[in-house]
């Protein structure tokens, strides 16, 4: 019976299963991301490009994530322990400018719709390590390092227009830059000499147990990313948007690997790992491949509606559709998702306005489900929005927070069957301006 | 194939865009889609006109005080029917304007808030036609009409601050008041004589100056045969003014912008020539009387 040997969860980040994972723009990101049906701003360039054709003047926008931090939790992982991993970043979130071109309006933007540093860096004890039938290390104190960075950066041209007073249509040509790096260390070592049960002898007499592991998985992909959306008026003050899009990933390169080390041969012999001089050594080259990874058609609607000059309601549906791929020999599989936003916006005078949003952020990972192994989590997300923004004739300059949370299931333990409760949560405090000449 | 559909139904969308449109409405504005941070910003209440004409008046004076007022009264009230004309077309109503004509070398004219315009002689007397004039007092008109001077000053009779706000500048009866009224009339008269007003702002008064003229039956080109004209001369040209070349190009892009740049409309050049030739007449004074009842000069 080998148990929970190689507890380390699969290399990949868990913002890799939502889509929503950073607010992206000035006013969007305000408004939970309800964005498709205005995105009359640089904004519009990501949610919807349609939408800038009614951009007036030219606006240079820059949107910052002051501050990201986001925790999860996975109860009782290993003997009742909780593990717990937290991730901080600080970093430009968008930048964006429009100009009028004759009848076009034509954009450049740089987004971040995605950023990760996690990190997870815990000891702790555990009463009993039952090896084989036979074998228990007894105590065991376990020591976890585990670093995730995912980065997203997305940049390129836009160009809109209005085809006529109702109607516009828009396109982005994202340029689709990522790179990923996993890396997680985990010892196990028994507190004491090993005991041997049973008539076989001990083979690690006086010796203490130990296990090193070392996982790492490196990915740097290009590819490219159109957005194209149409924006249509059916009466005045009434905006209905809709936008699809999709990531091609044109080149990737893949750096795995993955070791364990230790000096017990019952663990050699169960895992049928060879064994080089005096150390036991599992899969220690460097597999380099060129996998590609797959993204999810995105179709976005909107309704955005203007009772007044004053105020403004919008709301988004969002439909990710289902994919899968291979990568370093792991098959990742995603569910089909469909998120939801609403956002208002309300001017309490000329000068200063709130923005408020709610949104939803599933997850595409497949429900965790007895019986299986190494499933990945699954942990459904709701959020808010809030911003406070000051005018004056032509800048902005906008501070406020979102904040999301959620709970799931999850698999965190490689090759074991245990499902543990999985909590979520993050927050983020942005500091947003534009300028509009 | 779900996905496939959905494109397909988007696309079939897009191609019946056209009919959609058409039995739609005929025309949409987007105002609507402009927010409070615009649209407030540009707002202005009656009571915001009622101080600009005060402050205008005042600033107008100061301008009267370093100018002769043209003794030609049938010039005078040409130039004022020509202004006239184009005012029935503006976007302000609710003001009153009067069109003066002083003698000065500088090729020049000049506005002051609430609707007082100026034209040197000497500008008149570089025009050709009718329409040239009118693409003058126009540009000036557009000045009014878009509070340029009012905006540089941050002035705004709803303006909350004591020291920035038309209430506080001219109902303010304490003595500070009447300082700060007075450097900011110092200030309108600075910009307006001899520093100029934003680039921008000229540009924009060039762009709803060949409008107005268009919408009121003269030639646009009136303006830019002026500017060019100008240009060509330099001699007597304030710093008022940007850049000969790119005012005149930005002033092309946005006659064609606006769909009027081939227009032939009247130049009046005979009726023009007619009334720059008229005789002087005999008291200016009574001709600022006329154009400024209430005004300092008319206390006098």
């Amino acid at each position: 019976m080998m148990l929970a040997l190689f507890s380390f969860a699969a290399t990949s980040g868990a913002d890799e299963f939502h889509y929503n994972n950073i607010l992206v723009g000035d006013r969007a990101s305000g408004m939970g991301g309800a964005y498709t049906a205005v995105s009359d701003d640089s904004g519009g360039m990501y949610f919807n490009p349609a939408g800038i054709a009614y951009s007036t003047g030219k606006n240079l926008s820059a949107s910052v994530n002051a501050f990201s931090v986001s925790n999860r939790t996975y109860k009782g992982v290993i003997g009742g322990q909780d593990w717990t991993r937290s991730s901080s970043t600080l970093l430009p979130n968008f930048f964006g400018i429009i100009q009028p071109v004759g009848k076009l309006k034509l954009g450049f933007s740089y987004a971040v719709p995605d950023s990760n540093q996690e990190d997870q860096d815990q000891s702790f004890k555990r009463s009993n390590f039952p090896i084989t039938n036979t074998k228990d290390w007894g105590s065991t104190t376990h020591v976890i390092n585990f670093n995730n960075i995912n980065n997203t950066n997305l940049f390129g041209p836009s160009a809109a227009i209005q085809l006529s007073n109702s109607f516009s249509v828009g396109a982005t040509l994202y340029v689709h830059k990522r790179t990923t790096e996993t890396i997680l260390n985990q010892t196990i070592q028994s507190d004491n000499k090993v005991i041997q049960v049973g008539a076989n002898p001990d083979p690690l007499k006086d010796e203490r147990g130990y296990i090193l592991q070392n996982g790492y998985l490196e990915t740097d992909e290009w590819g490219l990313k159109p957005v194209v959306g149409v924006m249509w008026t059916p009466v005045d003050k009434i905006s209905i948007g809709v936008a699809v899009t999709k990531t091609f990933v044109l080149k990737s390169e893949v750096l795995s690997q993955s070791t364990v080390t230790t000096n017990d041969p019952d663990i050699v012999t169960a895992l049928n790992i060879p064994k080089i001089h005096e150390l036991i050594r599992s899969n220690d080259s460097l597999n380099v491949s060129s996998d590609k990874r797959k993204y999810p058609y995105q179709i976005s609607s909107g309704v955005a509606f203007f009772p007044s000059s004053s105020l403004l309601l919008s709301g988004d549906i969002s439909y990710y559709s289902a994919f899968e791929y291979t990568l370093a020999n792991a098959l990742n599989k995603r569910i089909a998702v469909v998120n939801g936003a609403l956002g208002a916006e309300y001017y309490l005078n000329k000068n200063w306005a709130l923005r408020g949003g709610l949104f939803t952020d599933f997850a595409n990972t497949p429900k965790v489900m007895e019986g299986g192994t190494d499933q990945k989590e699954h942990i459904d997300m709701f959020g808010g929005s809030l911003t406070l923004s000051h005018f004056t004739k032509n800048t902005s300059i906008s501070c406020g927070g979102s904040y999301k949370f959620g709970s799931g299931k999850s698999q965190i333990e490689g090759g074991n069957g245990a499902i543990q409760d999985a909590n979520a949560d993050s927050w983020a405090i942005f500091v947003s301006s534009s300028y509009t000449y | 194939m779900k996905l496939m559909s959905l494109v397909y139904s988007i696309a079939v969308f897009c191609a019946l865009q056209p009919q959609i449109i058409l039995a739609a409405e005929e025309s949409k504005s987007h105002d609507w889609r402009a927010r409070s941070s615009v649209v407030d910003r540009d707002t202005y209440a009656e009571s915001d006109t009622d101080e600009e004409l005060v402050f205008g008046r005042e600033i107008a004076a100061r301008i009267l005080g370093q100018y002769k007022v043209s003794g030609n009264e049938k010039l005078q009230k040409y130039v004022n029917l020509v202004g006239t004309t184009l005012t029935r077309n503006c976007s302000r109503p609710e003001l009153d304007f009067h069109f003066v004509v002083i003698e000065s070398s500088e090729i020049n004219a000049y506005s002051t808030p609430g609707g007082y315009v100026f034209v040197t002689t000497a500008a008149l007397s570089n025009m050709e036609n009718e329409a040239e004039l009118a693409g003058v007092l126009a540009h000036e008109i557009g000045h009014v009409i878009e509070r340029h001077i009012v905006k540089e000053l941050s002035l705004k009779g709803a303006e909350k601050s004591a020291v920035s706000s038309f209430a506080a500048l001219i109902g303010g009866a304490s003595k500070s008041a009447g300082i700060a009224f007075s450097q900011a009339v110092d200030k309108a008269v600075d910009i307006i004589l001899r520093d100029g007003l934003k680039k921008e702002d000229e540009m924009q008064a060039d762009s709803s100056a060949v409008l107005l003229c268009a919408i009121s039956g003269y030639d646009p080109s009136g303006l830019v045969t002026f500017l060019d004209k100008v240009g060509k001369i330099k001699s007597g040209v304030g710093a008022t003014y940007p850049v000969y070349d790119v005012r005149l190009a930005t002033l092309q892009r946005a006659m064609s912008d606006e769909g009027i740049a081939g227009m032939k409309l009247a130049l009046n050049t005979e009726r023009f020539t007619k009334a720059m030739k008229t005789e002087a007449g005999p008291n200016p004074l009574d001709i600022i009387r006329k154009v400024m009842p209430g005004g300092t000069h008319d206390q006098k």
